[in-house]
């Protein structure tokens, strides 16, 4: 194929997808071939090629979008750092007395640079991807009060990952507020930082301080990472396509036709999609930190065994990680320490004890977290309640923590057995469950129909083999996904205990070693959902 | 530099050790017969395969658009011409150009008829190294058939012997009139031209190539459908076929000859014939055949007395009226 119609737009479509044949086949190895035959010196501007090109095949034109923000980030950075070597230079030409007076001053002005370059940013955001359903409200909104104005409803292309790397500059800004980052002169540095293939599309979400540095100073590949970084592309794209794209189509059943299903089937249909969700984004994930680890970049893990959480918060703790992490830091701690929530929390500790006094603070930061939560994963109420779902179960259990403790120590319940640890997990998962049933669930009212019939209509005979015919999935199917997802198991439980089981097998001899991964291979191949009588289902998280 | 040989020999050797598994359950899925049980994929198009040698006059090759417009019991009734649909749903122009060189091992058809739908299908460059991987490793394709595999399939040789009755058409009856705002729009005049992929372009020209090396007559075919077809595509089948030199007939202008009624002849809103609608498609076709004086009337030969059984079912089938099974 000629290389004009191979950049056509559209000839790579699916390039937004790790899995890709037109990614795993033609966009990696051609960038890892390049890479490795280039002189050194060329190796970080190659891979910002490499990105840049990524982002135009999928996004076009929408590329400028990426360059104005790396050109804002980039500008209002060194704006920052200015402001504060101004500061220090002036706090040493004054006298001690003024210099409280004169870093306010600074302060002052290098948060309002800050807010200013924040808003342009978020604005941007909320602008392309939130604007659509603020004018469907403010029309409903309208409609409802008969005034008779209507206002056209907005449509924008997206460029991909707009909500990945927004949050990335934003936290590149913050950061060198904060002088934890000095700014980065380099633009094209920072613009490899934001803009790094591997993880433009679905994260994970990067600090400056994690990977800016690393992307810059890239070396030559090495045997050892290709190797590694390869095995662990094959576990996610075992997660992908063995378990996510399999179970699509009975969860597509279930949702668009709950109607016809009992609470059973609907149940069923909740923890399916629930387990979709996890295989198809730390699958991706697998997939990223993979590709970065060929390439000898070690990014920021976004899961660690999300299924052994012990409570919604601790699921939240190993659950799209660089995300909640984010969210801790750039609003959950401004708020919590902004000077209203501080005169807060002092004056409800006096009234309300150490307990609950610092919780109120807490509370109106967690409701801010996951307002923002809720609403960056998409413009839906659906949205915005599966963020208020977690945030009432969070705030629920910081509120009667004392109760439970109390109440198991009356029981003498050992909150330390293994017996009530594994109760802990069993809930955890149950309420995780619940919520990712609002997040799939078309609209809103959906999510209550469905929940509604789960609860009322629930009998453990509604899942018998008769009906799962209907479900688009057969025995042969649920065979292989347990399969998988018992080997899924046992890699976690090892990996909870510390063992790394893809460096535990590296240590093995040849034939261990080559038999695991052949093994790996053809399980992909041979139960892989792919080819005539599947759809290829997009990635999940490409659409937040 | 003795450690980068002993990688570059282990990196080898893996991906010996790896396509000797690839080939190896490639035999094992690869479907040992070409009907449905087999687990071959569309088979109706592959039951061509099982047809005996040089026995095929002409062949219609595209996407579902051929299988609902031609019917080759009709043309073999009217004329004692053999023709056969080798059509599968979205075919692309990649495995069209895989049918025809397949079906060209064993046949030797004078006319080949290439429906114009697939060329204006969107072509992804993946597609290309699928098909690849495909052709070299059945198991990328028939992998799904880990849930039927039987002990014979480790051990069987691949035969094609499933005879397809209908020769590739899919008999329906069923009419949903198109809307009436897409025949009002169907085929508005325009000198505008619709863009096609470079990719299928490619395709297109290696299949004249083929076609032409072959010595055999290669048509280009749009069939009736307001769904698919429009003004804008048909100026840029005629330019093409200027280009490759070689015919074209588009049945959406030949209102006279072919004279749809979108009210009962379609399946589906227009977008595919039903029988009725392939009827008269054929009629034409029958007669476009007879008139190249290219073949012979095969209706009294002995050798070809299953045809005259097919058509029998197929009348048979006709006036039961039932659909088949997709």
């Amino acid at each position: 194929m000629d290389l004009p119609s191979l950049l056509m737009a559209g000839s790579l479509d699916t390039l937004t997808s790790y899995f890709s044949v037109a990614f795993l086949a033609i966009f990696l190895p051609v960038s890892v071939v390049v890479y490795a035959v280039i002189p050194q010196k060329a190796r970080k501007y190659f891979l910002l090629i490499a990105s840049f090109a990524f982002f135009w095949l999928i996004s076009g034109q929408l590329i400028a979008y990426l360059c104005l923000i790396i050109m804002g980030v980039h500008y209002f950075g060194l704006w920052l750092d200015r402001i504060q070597t101004q500061k220090s230079a002036a706090l040493k030409a004054v006298p001690k007395e003024e210099k409280k007076a004169l870093k306010k001053v600074y302060l002052h002005r290098s948060r309002r640079v800050l807010l200013f370059a924040a808003v342009l940013m978020i604005g941007g955001l909320l602008v392309i991807k939130y604007s659509p359903f603020f004018t469907t409200n403010v029309n409903s909104l309208l409609l409802l009060l008969n005034i008779p104005i209507q206002f056209d409803i907005p449509s924008y292309i997206m460029p991909i990952g707009i909500s990945f790397f927004t949050l990335q500059a934003v936290s590149y800004l913050f950061d060198v507020y904060r002088g934890l980052i000095k700014a980065d002169d380099n633009i094209l540095r920072l613009a490899l930082f934001m803009s790094f293939f591997p993880q433009i599309v679905e994260g994970p979400i990067c600090r400056y301080g994690q990977t800016a540095n690393q992307l810059w100073n890239v070396k030559q590949i090495e045997f050892e990472n290709l190797k590694l970084g390869a095995v662990r592309i094959l576990f996610g794209l075992m997660k992908k396509l063995v378990i996510a794209d399999r179970l699509n189509p009975m969860i597509k059943q279930i949702f668009s036709h709950y109607d016809d299903y009992q609470g059973g089937i609907i149940a069923l249909g909740a923890i399916a999609y629930t387990i979709q969700l996890y295989c198809d984004f730390s699958g991706t994930m697998d997939a990223v930190m993979g590709v970065a680890q060929i390439f000898g970049v070690t990014m920021p893990e976004n899961f660690q065994r999300p299924f052994f959480s012990k409570s919604i918060s601790e699921f939240w703790k190993r659950w799209h990680i660089t995300l909640g992490t984010w969210f801790k830091d750039y609003i959950f701690y401004p708020v919590t320490m902004s000077k209203p929530m501080k005169n807060l929390t002092s004056s409800a500790r006096k009234k309300l004890g150490n307990h609950f006094g610092p919780l109120l603070a807490g509370s109106i930061a967690l409701f801010c977290v996951w307002f923002c939560n809720g609403l960056w994963h998409g413009s839906a109420w659906g949205y915005i309640f599966f963020g208020m779902y977690h945030f009432v179960l969070i705030l629920s259990g910081n509120i009667i923590a004392p109760a439970v403790t109390a109440f198991n120590k009356k029981l003498h319940i050992n909150s330390e057995c293994f017996a009530y640890k594994v109760f802990q997990i069993v809930r955890t998962c149950i309420l995780v469950v619940i919520g990712e049933m609002f997040f799939r669930a078309e609209r809103l009212t959906t999510g209550f129909s469905m929940f509604g019939k789960m609860v009322t209509d629930f009998s453990f005979s509604s899942l018998n083999y008769e009906l799962m015919k209907k479900l688009k999935i057969d025995m042969h199917d649920v065979m292989i996904v347990l399969i998988a997802l018992a080997f899924i198991f046992v890699i976690s439980v090892l990996n909870e205990k510390g063992i790394c089981v893809r460096g535990a097998i590296a240590k093995r001899n040849v034939v261990i070693r080559w038999a695991a991964v052949y093994a790996l291979i053809m399980f992909i191949i041979i139960f892989g959902a792919y080819g005539k009588g599947y759809v290829a289902v997009d990635p999940i998280y490409a659409n937040f | 530099m003795k450690k980068i040989i002993k990688r570059i020999v282990s990196c080898v050797l893996f991906v010996a050790i790896l396509l000797g598994l690839l080939q190896v359950s490639s035999l094992i899925f690869q479907p040992k017969s070409n009907d449905k049980a087999s687990g071959i994929h569309y088979p109706r198009a592959n039951g061509i395969f099982s047809e005996p040698k040089d026995s095929i006059d002409t062949v219609f090759i595209g996407d579902s658009e051929v299988y609902h417009s031609f019917i080759p019991l009709n043309i073999w009734r009217d004329y004692g011409i053999t023709s056969y649909d080798v059509s599968s749903p979205s075919q692309k122009l990649v495995y069209s150009m895989e049918f025809l060189k397949k079906t060209f091992e064993k046949q030797s058809p004078k006319i080949v008829f290439l429906e114009t739908n697939a060329i204006f299908r969107k072509s992804y460059f993946e597609d290309e190294i699928t098909y690849k991987a495909e052709q070299i490793f059945p198991v990328f394709r028939y992998h799904d058939r880990w849930k039927n595999l039987q002990l014979k399939d480790f051990s069987a040789t691949v035969e094609y012997t499933a005879n397809e009755k209908n020769k590739g058409y899919y008999f329906t009856k069923k009419s949903k009139p198109a809307p009436d705002k897409a025949i009002k729009k169907y085929m508005k005049y325009s000198d505008v031209s619709a863009p096609i992929l470079s990719t299928n372009k490619k395709y297109l020209k290696e299949i004249a190539k083929f076609c032409k090396k072959h010595g055999t007559k290669l048509v280009l075919i749009s069939t009736p459908s307001t769904k698919n077809w429009n003004y804008q595509r048909h100026n840029t089948m005629e330019a093409i076929s200027k280009e490759l030199g070689v015919d074209y007939i588009d049945t959406n202008l030949l209102r006279d000859d072919i004279p749809i009624d979108w009210k009962k002849d379609s399946k589906d809103k227009g977008d595919h014939l039903n029988y009725n609608g392939a009827v008269k498609v054929t009629k034409y076709i029958g007669k476009y055949l007879d008139d190249t004086k290219l073949f012979k009337d095969k209706r009294n030969d002995p050798s070809y007395d299953s045809w005259n059984t097919c058509l029998d079912k197929f009348e048979k089938q006709v006036k039961k009226g039932k659909s088949q099974e997709s």
